[in-house]
């Protein structure tokens, strides 16, 4: 019987379970995704994990100091500075007062707060209280890292140094939990995902795998026009040299077809980038088998393996600017090809040519 | 009479209330503007627009200086803030009428091209406070226009409503000065600067720094704030670069990006833009040197990384000055973003300086379906098959 229960003789009200029977370890170095619409129980696995609510069943057992970087701006006392909070977060932490200053000041330069880092934080607008925690909670190392959405703090630059920051604590060999709805930031930063659903992991694996049954794109029927490419083939090119991919095309219907290529280079857990998007160009007018060739002089790829993606659809509808997808070649589908290139190893996704000269004086 | 608006020496001085000190929100602007003329105002926030176009609306005195104003002027400041809420639209036509100093019937005679003009459909007979931001600015602008105003002030007009109906006030404005009246715009958007104006005023610091043709001065305007935001990204990210020397006597002195086009230095290229990276090398004259070529984004993607071994000869250090690399990128195959840039001088396999640079790209016309790192040539070729 609750409190209510107890202090009013009222029923109590209705339960709702948030989460339900989730197991989940992460090893050190190694950071999980979970994925989930809003209300799927992410946020409340989150604060279960970081203690801030305590679970009606179930153990949770943690080797490490927790970051936890959700409610990002919430801080406790409104009336700290944000150098007086930052002081407080380190010695919460037990950080060796030697190296206070060259964290002050890193987190100082970090958040870009600029003289708003000696204001009280009661008077910084919700971005700015998000940038401060951020930089202080990846400042220092800590052991176990628990993630809800971080990386969509501040603008476009700060996002990006945010990226290369948390890469940079997790090579170091520390342990996540990353709850987000972007199933990109999934795919960038971990191996493996789960997938909540009204509390419950409804699905658990490789993040690739999962992502592409989460999105659970409706396949093209492939009825009017379809592409004759097979499922997990592998296609061929050499770095730095011409790069021909042909697949044949049927089209079924009088109608306009149109083609588009995009290679992707998904390093899962390390990071995922598309590298080169064609625009949708036209293939054919007329019903008929075609042969499509695409062609690319020097291909400014690094040798590895690449997910190559081929796109079939009408032109874009005049009124919506809307495509009608006819057929489809791509991971997001679960059916996706393989684009394998050859040569020598080179650091760099993108080892396009580059013409050094010795320039006059 | 004809119209005009002389400007003389004009300065409005503002006491802070935590500092003695006086804050000098006009600084001697001088200018006359006479009868057909549509002038816009531009400069960056805090540049006294606002306080100049105070004065002309009579809504506060300068502390120095004289104004003299021939003709009646009407001001729309903030769009909509006339309006009274709990009346319809209607109603709030019929009272601006009134402060206008025109009759009922007067008013009626137009109120139909008025509620035409707003396109508020019916709304129109519904409470203001019931309308969107815009349809309120919609309201304000056809009250006012409709109501033959001698010299007319709008302060960022155009920024609210849709962009049909911005066209629309747009012409309308263009008919009204046609007419002989005085149009004065206060905007952060040069199109419609250049679109509606005549001539255009640049403020800095509450002074007037340019005072020409729209073009030239709203130009000269945006080279001006796009070099500021350069300086502010390169000072942002300062800490991220490197400038070391490793091996005495060994420094890159220099890392810029040049535009082929411009052929000068520049913090910003556009994608497909033809760039040459050029560094200026010091080190030990006689001494041969390898140079590497480091290119990451912000996030800390490793983009590209390329030796000057895997392509040329090993270069040699000159005697007097330093030697120039150049490092052709071609049309420039990076998609928008900001890139850091490394060169490594590498004297017997060995680090001997480096140094590093920020750019920022922009793709002018940007992938629809999605943000790849590259923007990079390809062809696509069909051929029809047998049946």
């Amino acid at each position: 019987m609750g409190w209510r229960a107890l202090l009013t003789g009222l029923p109590p009200r209705e339960r709702f379970t948030a989460v339900d029977d989730i197991s989940v370890a992460v090893m050190p170095g190694e950071v999980v995704g979970v994925l989930g619409r809003n209300g799927a129980g992410k946020s409340t696995l989150l604060r279960l994990i970081a203690g801030i609510y305590a679970a009606d069943k179930g153990a949770i057992a943690l080797s490490g100091d927790v970051a936890g970087l959700f409610e990002l701006g919430g801080f406790g006392n409104g009336q700290l500075t944000g150098r007086a909070f930052v002081l407080r977060y380190l010695q919460f932490f037990g950080v060796m007062k030697s190296s206070w200053n060259e964290i002050v000041a890193d987190v100082h330069d970090f958040s870009e707060l600029a003289t708003y880092f000696d204001e009280k934080i009661h008077t910084y607008s919700a971005g700015m209280g998000a940038r401060l925690y951020f930089a202080a909670a990846t400042a220092i190392a800590h052991e176990i890292y628990l993630i809800d959405e971080v990386l969509s703090v501040g603008d476009e630059h700060f996002q990006a140094k945010s990226w290369a920051r948390m890469r940079e604590r997790l090579a170091c060999g520390a342990a996540g939990l990353l709850v987000t709805h972007d199933w990109s930031a999934v795919i960038k930063l971990c191996r493996t995902s789960r997938v909540l659903q009204a509390g419950r992991v409804v699905l658990d694996g490789r993040s690739d795998t999962v992502v592409a049954q989460y999105l659970d794109l409706p396949k093209a029927d492939a009825a009017r026009a379809c592409l004759m490419v097979d499922e997990g083939q592998i296609m061929c090119g050499v770095s730095g040299e011409t790069l021909h991919i042909g697949f044949e095309v049927q089209v079924k219907h009088c109608m306009r077809v149109e083609a588009a290529v995009s290679i992707e280079a998904l390093q899962l857990g390390v990071g995922w980038e598309s590298i080169i998007l064609t625009e949708f160009s036209s293939v054919a007018d007329q019903p008929g088998r075609y042969w499509a060739e695409f062609t690319v002089e020097r291909l400014p790829l690094a040798p590895g393996d690449y997910l190559l993606s081929l796109f079939l659809a009408t032109p874009p509808d005049p009124g919506s600017g809307v495509r009608d997808v006819l057929d489809a070649r791509g991971w997001t589908y679960g059916n996706g090809v393989t684009l394998r290139v050859g040569g020598e190893p080179r650091v760099g996704l993108a080892p396009f040519a580059v013409a050094w000269s010795q320039g006059g004086e | 009479m004809a119209l005009s608006i002389v400007a003389t020496g004009l300065e409005k001085h503002y006491s802070l209330i935590s500092s003695k000190t006086v804050k000098r929100a006009l600084h001697g602007v001088s200018f006359t503007i006479r009868e057909g003329e549509r002038v816009g105002f531009i400069g960056v926030n805090g540049a006294g627009k606002t306080t100049l176009l105070q004065l002309i609306a009579g809504i506060s005195d300068a502390s120095v200086g004289h104004l003299s104003i021939a003709g009646k002027v009407t001001a729309i400041f903030t769009m909509g803030l006339g309006l009274r809420d709990d009346f319809s639209g209607v109603e709030n036509i019929y009272i601006e009428g009134e402060l206008q100093g025109r009759s009922r019937e007067a008013t009626a005679k137009v109120i139909s091209e008025i509620v035409t003009f707003a396109e508020l459909g019916e709304f129109i007979d519904r409470p203001v406070r019931t309308y969107s931001t815009g349809m309120k600015a919609r309201l304000a602008f056809s009250t006012i226009v409709h109501i033959d105003p001698e010299i007319l002030i709008i302060d960022e007009a155009l920024s609210v409503g849709d962009a049909r109906f911005a066209a629309k006030a747009t012409r309308k404005m263009k008919e009204l000065t046609q007419r002989g009246k005085i149009l004065i715009v206060v905007s952060h958007s040069m199109g419609s600067i250049v679109d509606m104006c005549t001539r255009c005023i640049w403020l800095e610091d509450g002074k007037v720094k340019l005072d020409g043709a729209p073009q030239e001065v709203t130009n000269a305007y945006l080279d001006q704030v796009h070099a500021e935001d350069d300086e502010k990204l390169f000072e942002r990210f300062k800490r991220e670069l490197t400038d070391e020397s490793l091996m005495a006597c060994w420094r890159v002195e220099s890392l810029d990006m040049h535009s082929v086009a411009s052929a000068r230095m520049v913090r910003t290229v556009l994608t497909g833009e033809p760039c040459v990276l050029s560094a200026q090398v010091q080190g030990i004259s006689g001494s041969s040197f390898d140079v590497r070529l480091h290119l990451r984004r912000l996030d800390g993607l490793v983009v590209h990384e390329s030796l000057l071994s895997g392509s040329a000869p090993l270069m040699e250090s000159g005697g007097s000055g330093p030697t120039t690399v150049r490092m052709d990128l071609g049309e420039l195959p990076l998609n928008y973003g900001t890139f850091i840039v490394r060169v490594d001088v590498l004297v017997d396999g060995h680090i001997a300086a480096r140094r590093s640079t920020l750019f920022e790209v922009i793709n002018p016309r940007p992938h629809k379906g999605g943000r790849p790192v590259l923007v990079y040539p390809s062809t696509f070729n069909v051929t029809p098959l047998p049946a």
